[in-house]
């Protein structure tokens, strides 16, 4: 009992408000992007229909979901059927710059469809060059 | 079939509890980088990690190393100066009781590491004195030892917490 109230109130002295949480979200999300981090990435979007989920891996989209299916449910079957290294994408603008330290001082690279989609873009550039692994083999 | 949440999930699920480990463990000046740090490098490796992990024990074990890499960082780094501010960095406005937090955060400061760090796992992050151990190193008797002591030692610095007050530690046995 001591050890909860305890845990209560330290839980308390050191709250945590939600903007400052949606901030480091938006943050880590950006940094995500940037350094290739994630596999799938989303976005909600407002439509004649409702509310849409947009979900994007490297080649493109992969999965739109009106709120009637459960975007929740939707972002969890993604994450069954190929990975759940997925983040939305950020929820306000300007964070797009890493700012922490070590890992995130990397050169940045160049967004990769999904990561293009997370920064709002649902196509990607004409010129843009598909990763290696999704190229059609040469004949042997 | 990976049979995990995606990882938006975990962010939100542990977020909080990650921010103020790191606020008890570096204050909030680091903390946010900490924070940062710990998620970008637990998106990394959470495809591999087993369905049945316990996900909070290993998000603050990842906060745990980062925070000792920008303790050195911060080390490296550090002027000196000829007068130190009065108070800590206050957390962001919306973070509620500012002051107490920024107090205790500086009686936090003052504990050695490993009452700070017991502290913190055990009573923010709710880990049982054995993934204690298992972070900080040591026996889990040691690592409630080291939490009594702390306790102890901010109720004698700093009796205005609320969580502190009657606290029965400080000989290593009566904090459950």
């Amino acid at each position: 009992v001591e050890t909860d109230k305890r845990s209560r109130d330290l839980t308390r002295a050191f709250r945590v408000g939600p903007d400052r949480l949606s901030q480091l979200h938006d943050r880590l999300a950006a940094t995500a992007q940037q350094y290739r981090v994630l596999d799938t990435a989303s976005r909600t979007i407002d439509s004649p229909a409702g509310p849409l989920l947009i979900a994007a891996t490297d080649p493109g989209l992969i999965r739109v979901a009106y709120a009637r299916e459960g975007h929740d449910a939707a972002l969890q079957a993604l994450a069954d059927k190929s990975s759940p290294a997925h983040l939305a994408r950020p929820r306000t603008p300007g964070h797009d710059r890493p700012r922490a330290r070590g890992v995130l001082r990397r050169p940045p690279v160049q967004l990769r469809p999904a990561a293009a989609l997370a920064a709002g873009r649902l196509v990607p550039p004409r010129d843009a060059e598909p990763p290696a692994r999704y190229r059609p083999r040469a004949p042997a | 079939m990976t049979g995990k949440h995606p990882f938006e999930a975990i962010v939100s699920a542990h977020g909080s509890t990650v921010l103020r480990v790191c606020r008890a463990v570096l204050g909030p000046a680091d903390a946010d980088d900490a924070w940062s740090e710990t998620f970008l490098s637990a998106m990394k490796s959470y495809p591999d990690l087993p369905a049945d992990a316990n996900v909070e024990a290993w998000l603050v074990t990842i906060a745990h190393r980062k925070a000792i890499d920008v303790t050195r960082a911060a080390a490296r780094r550090a002027i000196p100066v000829a007068e130190t501010p009065d108070t800590a960095t206050s957390p962001a406005a919306d973070d509620a009781v500012p002051d107490t937090a920024a107090e205790l955060t500086q009686a936090l400061a003052k504990l050695p590491a490993k009452q700070k760090q017991a502290i913190a796992y055990h009573y923010l992050a709710g880990l049982p004195y054995a993934e204690v151990a298992a972070i900080i190193g040591g026996s889990a008797d040691a690592a409630r030892r080291a939490a009594a002591d702390g306790i102890a030692a901010l109720r004698r610095s700093y009796p205005g917490t609320p969580a502190l007050k009657g606290a029965p530690g400080g000989n290593g046995q009566a904090i459950p």
